[in-house]
């Protein structure tokens, strides 16, 4: 177990090292000077400027920037914000807070109704709520998610019912605690909404053909005439067999979900990873942008390894592969 | 042999549209950039068949837009004077398809003056209808454009490391996974980020093209990599071998043909994920830039409050990207099942993260 | 007469992983023999006792671990890919699987072709007309010439593979269990047409099989291979007759025994 998870670690450091590699050369190679483009902008003074380029040694060789770059990130020193005038870091914990807790919750909330959509939906293989379920499904999938959740936007609008953006309503802070949590959580409402509604018909989809796949087989068969009750069937030993798949999905849906809240995220106002991004881009916010793309790649492998990890738990045949190393 | 004909029907459908919005210049009764600053967030023009008097008409006709004084963006019909609707008008002129200039539209205002706005005005009494189709020529081009760019590239990278195997292989592959492990979205939001931002609309054009594609090109590389794997240990690319051929024929005759499946599925997956993409770089500023429409850019009002509520015609053009995406969706469903009928519909795991 | 083709402690060794571990699997090991011009011999052997990969390497589409293999004096294995494709010809493989040794959607004529295309000769005038002379040399006809590989029946789909091998004027043809696949008097027409060509053509072949009754009806000399090895070699009779080696009798006894009416005991 510990040389498997040992293994999906390693795994994991060299996909962050690889990215940020990436990250740093894309940076260190567009076209268009960066701090060019900044000495154009008036807020910011030629000295800084002239500051900043030898502070990160715009003149020196690239392999020798990365590596400064690398010790600075280990140091936990994500560079400076040119547009805020601080340091990145604790600009950037505070979004990366908000944006993990949209995407957690609805990564819960979309996996609690697709798994037993998916699994109704397989037992009734053929029959018309299959049908409407995939065809339901099918509809919500064309929609792209801008519109998605511009639609849902509108809705609450010219509805009222739910806080149409940002995180708090005014006057959060003289709230007891339990009404700030029931504040947030109406604002929440909608950019989960519009995120679990994107990425549901996705996970319905698959986990409908998984469990199609699983409750074929010949054992589940056998075990039935065994007279094992129904719903144990496919929540004991189904859930089981089609943990591979379904697991693998988990982790790549940790990426569609990460992608799709930068957006949401912007539409609905909500002050996550997105919106600070976005501005950060148009504002030439250097080292904001390459700490926010580092941040979110960071949840995207951590969220993977944690699906390898849960998938070495429930899959057997992947203990014995591992075993033999 | 239903799965042909299921497949041809959504090809079909698909040209159609595409049809339509290739000849945007003539379906589109104005020019998209044209302004009329008389009609700001106009609504859409309201088609009459029966005037005033009651009497009917079969040539269907509209009234002119009388501001109102008090607010810039309230309107009154003249009912006095019904403005009767041509069609196959002169008007601005256009090139068909990019090349063939010509000016006649599908329909037009009879008297040559009135714009005739059926999907409403944007805040700059722009024609809605004439942005969106032209702005469908900009998303639908970049994104297909994009898809080509993502397909070649993976298609040279995947046969590349399938044929050569070895440390190659390895290499390329490790190369692909860490593309396939940043969350897509935001690799392409940094890499839009490290491009100079104020570009003209052509070099934005590419700029966005260009950067979509090369974000792409993990996943059909991976792909193609396993067709070439498995069609290299084939006996009869074996027997080739055997007589003489050398990795460029090979790989030209018999393993390359193989991969149109692969290639084809994934163009069907893949254009509607790149079209919305640019769609979504153009709303949020980073893509195509004012003035050229874009389908981005005509949702982009939106995101101020008073546009969302108060002009519900703005919202429309989301409306009209729907099709395609149904579209492409059944395409590819189809092209799946056509390629493998075997197979459960695995579909295309939507964005890789 | 001397060896057309020499084989020199043929060693061939995998080396895998498997969930992580390594692995090393030996396909052959110092395998030695010699077969002389216009002679067949017969490589008998159970399922895994390294037939293919042997079959592979003297086609030279597998790169030996170690040994060698000399053909007319020229040592292949030492040979770069440059100067190999211009030997490769020499020697031909025909498959044990006809079905996927041919592509399904290319007509025979432009299956037999191939070879002449892929090695520029003879002039493309010819080459049409060469290749239909091959088809009907094996014994398909002109009319077969326009009909895709998909279509021909197992038998058929065979003959093509062989008359493909002739196209490239080989010496040699390695033939890997080329009647498995199809049933007994399909296999019988082929192995006769195999045993007319040899004798026209002067070709030299390697027949390999796990039938030991059907090697000893072809060959002039035998081997039998085990676990990678040479366990046994000699007359096909001999063999058959006095096996000496665990894995040669395990094979005797596993061949189907005919009895003519009126004969009784062993025998093809």
């Amino acid at each position: 177990m510990i040389r498997y998870a040992l293994r999906r670690m390693a795994h994991a450091a060299f996909l962050l090292a690889g990215v940020s590699l990436l990250t740093f050369l894309f940076s260190a190679l567009a076209p268009g000077k960066y701090l060019d483009e900044m000495k154009l902008d008036p807020r910011i003074a030629p000295e800084t400027i002239a500051a900043l380029r030898s502070e990160y040694g715009m003149d020196q060789p690239l392999a020798m920037r990365y590596a400064r770059w690398l010790k600075a990130l280990a140091r936990g020193d994500l560079g400076y914000s040119f547009a805020y005038g601080q340091p990145v870091g604790p600009l950037l914990r505070v979004r990366a807070r908000n944006t993990l807790l949209l995407t957690g919750i609805s990564l819960l909330l979309a996996w609690s109704l697709a798994l037993p959509l998916g699994i109704w939906s397989a037992q009734r293989e053929g029959g018309w709520p299959d049908y409407l379920l995939t065809a339901g499904a099918a509809g919500l999938l064309i929609i792209p998610d801008i519109v998605l959740a511009l639609g849902l936007l509108i809705v609450a609008v010219r509805t009222g019912w739910l806080p149409a953006g940002g995180m708090e309503s005014v006057g959060a802070e003289s709230m007891g605690w339990a009404a700030r949590v029931r504040d947030t959580g109406l604002h929440l409402a909608l950019p989960v909404a519009a995120l679990v509604l994107s990425t549901i018909p996705m996970l319905v989809r698959h986990v409908r053909a998984a469990f199609v796949e699983v409750l074929d087989a010949g054992y589940l068969r056998a075990a039935r005439a065994h007279g094992i009750p129904r719903g144990r069937l496919v929540w004991r030993y189904g859930l089981r067999a089609a943990a591979n798949p379904l697991i693998s999905l988990l982790g790549l849906s940790v990426g569609t979900l990460l992608s799709g809240s930068l957006i949401v995220e912007v539409v609905t106002s909500w002050p996550g990873l997105g919106p600070f991004l976005l501005e950060a881009i148009l504002a030439r916010d250097l080292y904001v942008v390459i700490g926010g793309v580092l941040l979110s790649t960071v949840f995207l492998v951590c969220g993977n390894l944690a699906a390898d990890l849960l998938l070495y738990w429930a899959d057997p045949r992947i203990r014995s592969q591992g075993e033999a190393a | 042999m239903r799965l042909w004909r299921n497949l041809r029907g959504w090809l079909a459908a698909l040209m159609v549209m595409h049809a339509v919005i290739l000849c945007a210049g003539f379906f589109a009764p104005y020019d998209p950039v044209s302004q009329d600053r008389e009609h700001p967030y106009a609504p859409p023009a309201r088609i009459h068949f029966r005037n005033a008097r009651g009497e009917f008409h079969w040539r269907p006709f509209v009234y002119a837009l009388r501001p109102q004084a008090d607010s810039f963006d309230s309107y009154a019909e003249d009912t006095t004077a019904p403005i009767p609707i041509h069609f196959l008008v002169e008007g601005a002129r256009y090139r068909l398809l990019g090349v063939l200039p010509w000016r006649v539209h599908l329909f037009g205002a009879g008297d040559g003056q009135t714009r005739v706005a059926l999907l409403g005005t944007d805040g700059y009494g722009r024609d809605q209808l004439s942005r969106l189709l032209w702005g469908g020529q900009i998303s639908l081009l970049a994104g297909l454009l994009a898809t080509a760019l993502a397909l070649g590239c993976g298609l040279l990278i995947g046969a590349a490391a399938g044929y050569w195997g070895g440390w190659r292989d390895e290499v390329l592959m490790r190369g692909a996974e860490l593309f396939l492990a940043l969350p897509w979205l935001y690799l392409l939001f940094a890499l839009r980020a490290f491009l100079p931002l104020a570009v003209t609309p052509l070099e934005a054009f590419f700029l966005v093209c260009g950067v979509i594609g090369l974000v792409g090109w993990a996943r059909p590389a991976r792909l193609v990599r396993g067709v070439v794997l498995s069609a290299k240990e084939r006996d009869y690319v074996r027997a080739a071998r055997g007589f003489g051929a050398g990795g460029g024929y090979l790989l030209r005759r018999h393993i390359l043909p193989q991969t149109w499946g692969v290639l084809l599925t994934q163009a069907a997956i893949l254009a509607p994920q790149y079209v919305l993409a640019e769609v979504t770089l153009s709303f949020l500023g980073l893509g195509v830039p004012e003035p050229a429409p874009s389908w981005g850019n005509l949702l982009a009002s939106l995101q101020q409050y008073s546009v969302l509520t108060s002009y519900w015609w703005m919202s429309l053009p989301a409306l009209a990207m729907t099709p395609f995406f149904l579209g492409y969706l059944g395409l590819a469903s189809a092209l799946q099942r056509w390629a493998d009928p075997s197979k459960m519909d695995s579909g295309g795991m939507g964005s890789n993260g | 007469m001397d060896a057309l083709l020499t084989v020199e402690s043929l060693t061939v060794r995998y080396r895998g992983r498997h969930g992580g571990a390594r692995m090393g699997l030996t396909a052959l090991d110092g395998v030695s023999f010699e077969v002389r011009a216009g002679t067949t011999l017969g490589v008998a052997g159970a399922s895994g006792a390294g037939k293919s990969t042997l079959a592979l390497c003297l086609a030279c589409l597998e790169r030996p671990t170690l040994g060698k293999i000399v053909l007319d004096g020229r040592e292949l294995t030492a040979l770069d890919e440059g100067r190999l494709r211009e030997v490769r010809p020499q020697v031909q493989l025909v498959f044990q699987d006809p079905a996927g040794s041919l592509d399904p959607q290319m007509t025979a004529l432009e299956i037999v072709r191939e070879p002449f295309d892929v090695q520029k000769k003879p002039a493309p005038a010819e080459r049409t007309a060469r290749a239909i002379a091959l088809l009907e040399r094996v014994g398909l006809g002109a009319t077969a010439a326009g009909r895709t590989a998909g279509e021909f029946s197992g038998g058929q789909k065979q003959r093509l593979a062989i008359a493909r091998a002739l196209a490239a004027e080989p010496r040699v043809l390695i033939l890997d269990e080329p009647l498995s696949a199809l049933d007994a008097s399909v296999g019988a027409q082929i192995a006769n047409l195999l045993a007319e060509l040899q004798g026209a053509a002067g070709l030299s072949y390697v027949f390999i099989t796990h039938d030991l009754a059907m090697a000893a009806h072809l060959a002039d000399e035998m081997i039998v291979l085990d676990g990678g090895r040479i366990v046994e070699r000699g007359l096909p009779e001999q063999l058959l007759l006095r096996p000496a080696h665990a894995a040669t009798r395990a094979l005797v006894a596993a061949t189907p025994r005919w009895q003519a009416p009126g004969q009784g005991g062993a025998g093809a």
